[in-house]
């Protein structure tokens, strides 16, 4: 699994610099942030795509420190000040950068990347989505950004190429969802940082059908492969707004525990996997349909607390949660209002919980706070 | 006698004989619901408001008496729902005239109260009570920067404080944390009010003029007819196009003299008003009063006589010359603040920067109340992008002589705060004027002290002075 992994992710670092080439040879290049922009809708623009993605390391967010509110969440300081730094794949090479306004953070972090130079183009996504008219304020955001795109390419979307793609797209999926099966046996057979890692794959391998074909392999290969854990391993399940690629640390801690991270309840980073994308009709406004309306809202819509509440019990019971982590970050204002309600709802219930929280500083000494935190946890879950 | 002290208070905000007598139990029973003692009211007529308001201005009096008159009305709001009438709570910044538009339409029946915003600019700024997010009751983790508004909010309720209302009008005009503290606090307290939500995404491209912009305003407008329609639903009463136009009329009415006003304090020298006063009479700019327009106006009505005779004397708060600092943040919720700036010969000004009405009257169209107020709204320097508030900012600095302008006071605040270092570099860029920033947070007295800021404020005004001699002021 590991090797097939660092294949994997070899072949994603080549992907990056063939996207720079073919940029050079005319191909736009998108980059993008949120899971409520389709990748797939993009490259039937005729563009590349590439997702934004930061967090998980110090440098970043303190760079963007002389600019920024010092209490922004440490994703937003960490996207921003990863583009200042040049620390991403593609930085300062991708003609548009795509990004979902779905609050303050990601708002005023769209706005820092304008007033720096990045072309930036914002698609709009109203949190009162149960608002008749919201729905259809995202939807015209969307198509706005693939208009942008076109005129980048030059090229109209190619519907039939749209539907393509979006099928790979319901076939990765399938696949995470193959996987998602396998997490709910007694020992899963694979951890969560290798999952959360396959997850990010997914994403810049930058073409769905490739990542399809990696995940589908993948999921092959565990079916008949032995558990990650240690048996009768307490099962946990993991909630918050984001994993990003430089947490593996934090994951490992989890998963060196004696508990196996089995379900998670995430925002961004991560495949919208529950849902497919139906292929007749309006391909935008399908997508839209499966992000906005159709699958469990993200913490900024309101009102989603509750939805997501019967989400996560639902989770607890169907993958045999014994406790939940609720994986926090510092100065995420309404991610720590939905832990005040999830704490109470949660102890109503009798179900553990653990506030894990991080500003991205992985020091030792903060390593080891954590790891105290989850094995004191873990240990109370064992009793 | 125990009411003596609430009568010197009453009197000192201008009541007085049969009036003070007859206002005198609803004031008790005010007190009690603001959880003021007989020693806070002591403290407040003794000690706070002489030192931190110019009391000798009857105007500034009066608008003090008019906001107590407005928690005196909230604090009936459990009787009004008693009587069958309805109550809209709302949340700020909102847009005025929509909220507003309900109290006319209803007759009498239908009552319009900002709960949080009175209790908190009346234990601030005029009883010396800070609000401190550490306790909030409600499990907030303190260590996350909440808006200590919020934390208020969230606490009043918890410790039912507030009688829940008809229904609550909440606005995500600028940050998430408001509208989401009201789905919080449904699910803490199990409360069965109503709320509706009028919001829109910050995805205006950076530098567009949002209140110019068709798309925007429509979108908002329409947000906001939705949001009515609902409202309507809750109360019973129906908001007319005539009941809006009579609320853009007031609030009209309201914006121009707050305009007389400041062109009046901002292009004198002396500066004939304290900053604390100043930003006072701008309470209402975004949101409205149940005891509506009439005590505000006359409080307006009296300021602008009594500064016009100050200017005729030649008389100001500071000698003639002395340095003006536009102040980005509402000064009288930390009023020492203004005080300690005036103690070192710096004149603190135009807080909020407010765009003028002029300004805004150039949004009111015919026809469509909605697009009007909505236009408005995205005429509010801190509810759009960087550089849209940049403009307006700089239109502010521009119109008026000033020396210098200060922020910093939404340290903790993720919208308006987040960009500000940038956007102080970039006004000061284009106006020529030097820009200071002084960190901190302007409801949340508890997170700082004089002592923390007395240092840098004496620096700024060092600088100030140096620059007026160097120029030859």
């Amino acid at each position: 699994m590991y090797e097939t992994l660092k294949e994997l992710e070899k072949v994603s670092s080549r992907r990056a610099a063939e996207l720079i080439e073919a940029r050079s040879g005319g191909v736009p290049l998108v980059e993008y942030f949120g899971r409520f922009i389709p990748e797939a809708l993009i490259r039937a623009c005729g563009a590349g795509v590439y997702p934004l993605a930061g967090g998980g390391e110090l440098a970043p967010p303190d760079a963007a420190k002389d600019d920024m509110l010092g209490c922004m969440n440490p994703l937003a300081r960490s996207i921003a000040g990863g583009v200042k730094l040049g620390t991403d794949r593609i930085a300062g090479k991708a003609d548009v950068v795509v990004t979902a306004v779905t609050d303050i953070h990601m708002g005023r972090l769209s706005e820092l990347l304008e007033f720096w130079g990045v072309n930036v183009c914002k698609v709009g996504v109203p949190s009162d989505w149960q608002n008749g008219i919201a729905f259809g304020y995202y939807l015209n955001s969307l198509r706005r950004m693939l208009e942008t795109v076109s005129r980048l390419s030059g090229k109209a979307m190619d519907v039939e190429l749209a539907r393509k793609y979006i099928g790979e797209t319901n076939r990765v999926n399938a696949a995470v969802r193959h996987i998602k099966e396998l997490r709910k046996r007694a020992n899963p057979p694979i951890t969560f940082e290798n999952y959360m890692r396959l997850q990010h794959l997914s994403f810049r391998l930058c073409d769905t059908g490739a990542a399809a074909e990696a995940i589908e392999g993948i999921g092959l290969e565990l079916d008949g492969a032995d558990g990650a854990y240690p048996e009768n391993a307490p099962r946990l399940l993991l909630a918050g707004r984001a994993v990003a690629p430089g947490d593996y640390e934090l994951l490992r801690l989890l998963d060196e525990s004696g508990a196996a991270v089995v379900a998670e309840m995430l925002d961004e980073y991560i495949r919208v996997s529950d849902v497919d994308i139906q292929l007749d009709g309006d391909l935008v406004e399908n997508f839209a349909r499966s992000r906005y309306m159709d699958t469990v809202p993200i913490d900024s819509f309101q009102p989603s607390w509750d939805r997501r509440l019967e989400h996560m019990l639902e989770l607890c019971g169907e993958y045999g949660c014994d406790g939940v982590v609720w994986y926090q970050l510092a100065y995420d204002e309404v991610y720590d209002m939905e832990y005040v309600c999830l704490s109470r709802s949660l102890a109503e219930r009798g179900i553990p919980l653990l506030h894990l929280e991080t500003n991205y500083s992985y020091t030792p000494e903060s390593l080891a706070l954590a790891r105290k935190q989850i094995e004191n946890f873990v240990g109370g879950l064992r009793r | 006698m125990p009411a003596d002290v609430h009568r010197r208070f009453l009197k000192l905000l201008g009541w007085d004989g049969e009036e003070l007598e007859a206002f005198l139990p609803e004031w008790l029973k005010t007190a009690e619901f603001l959880r003021l003692t007989e020693a806070d009211v002591a403290f407040a007529v003794d000690e706070w408001l002489p030192t931190y308001w110019d009391m000798s201005m009857c105007g500034t009096r009066k608008f003090i008496a008019a906001v107590i008159r407005e928690a005196a009305a909230m604090a009936r709001a459990g009787d009004y729902i008693n009587a069958g009438e309805s109550v809209i709570y709302s949340m700020m910044p909102s847009a005025a005239v929509c909220v507003y538009a309900n109290r006319i339409a209803g007759e009498g029946k239908v009552h319009i109260f900002y709960p949080y915003f009175i209790i908190a600019t009346v234990w601030t700024s005029f009883f010396g009570r800070e609000l401190d997010a550490r306790l909030n009751g409600s499990g907030l983790d303190p260590a996350c920067q909440h808006c200590a508004l919020n934390c208020l909010r969230a606490d009043s309720t918890i410790k039912g404080m507030i009688a829940p209302p008809t229904v609550i009008w909440n606005w995500g005009l600028q940050c998430d944390e408001a509208p989401k503290t009201d789905e919080m606090l449904k699910r803490l307290e199990e409360a069965g009010w109503k709320s509706v939500l009028t919001t829109i995404p910050h995805d205006a491209p950076l530098g567009m003029d949002e209140s110019e912009d068709d798309g925007r305003v429509s979108y908002l407008a329409e947000e906001m007819r939705v949001a009515q329609s609902q409202v309507t639903g809750y109360t019973g009463v129906p908001v007319l196009d005539e009941h809006m136009s009579g609320a853009m009329r007031e609030y009209l009415g309201y914006l121009r003299r707050v305009e007389r006003l400041t062109d009046l304090v901002m292009n004198s020298d002396p500066v004939p008003m304290y900053g604390n006063d100043l930003t006072l009479f701008s309470l209402c700019m975004e949101c409205a009063f149940d005891t509506g327009y009439g005590y505000i106006n006359d409080a307006l009505d009296t300021a602008i006589a009594e500064v016009e005779q100050r200017i005729r004397e030649g008389r100001g708060v500071l000698p003639k010359g002395s340095p003006k600092l536009a102040c980005h943040f509402s000064p009288l919720n930390v009023p020492w603040i203004d005080k300690i700036f005036r103690d070192n010969g710096v004149n603190l000004t135009l807080g909020r920067m407010f765009p003028p009405a002029s300004q805004l009257i150039k949004c009111v169209k015919p026809g469509d109340a909605y697009r009007s107020a909505a236009s408005m709204c995205l005429e509010a320097p801190n509810n759009v992008n960087m550089l849209d508030e940049v403009r307006m900012t700089c239109g502010q600095l521009n119109r008026y002589p000033v020396d210098g302008a200060i922020y910093g006071f939404f340290a903790f605040d993720r919208w308006i705060g987040a960009l500000e270092k940038i956007m102080i570099r970039e006004a000061e860029e284009r106006t020529g004027i030097p820009h200071f920033y002084l960190e901190g947070d302007f409801w949340n007295g508890a997170r700082f002290s004089l002592d923390d800021k007395l240092a840098t404020i004496r620096g700024i005004c060092s600088c100030l002075k140096i620059s007026s001699l160097a120029s030859g002021k």
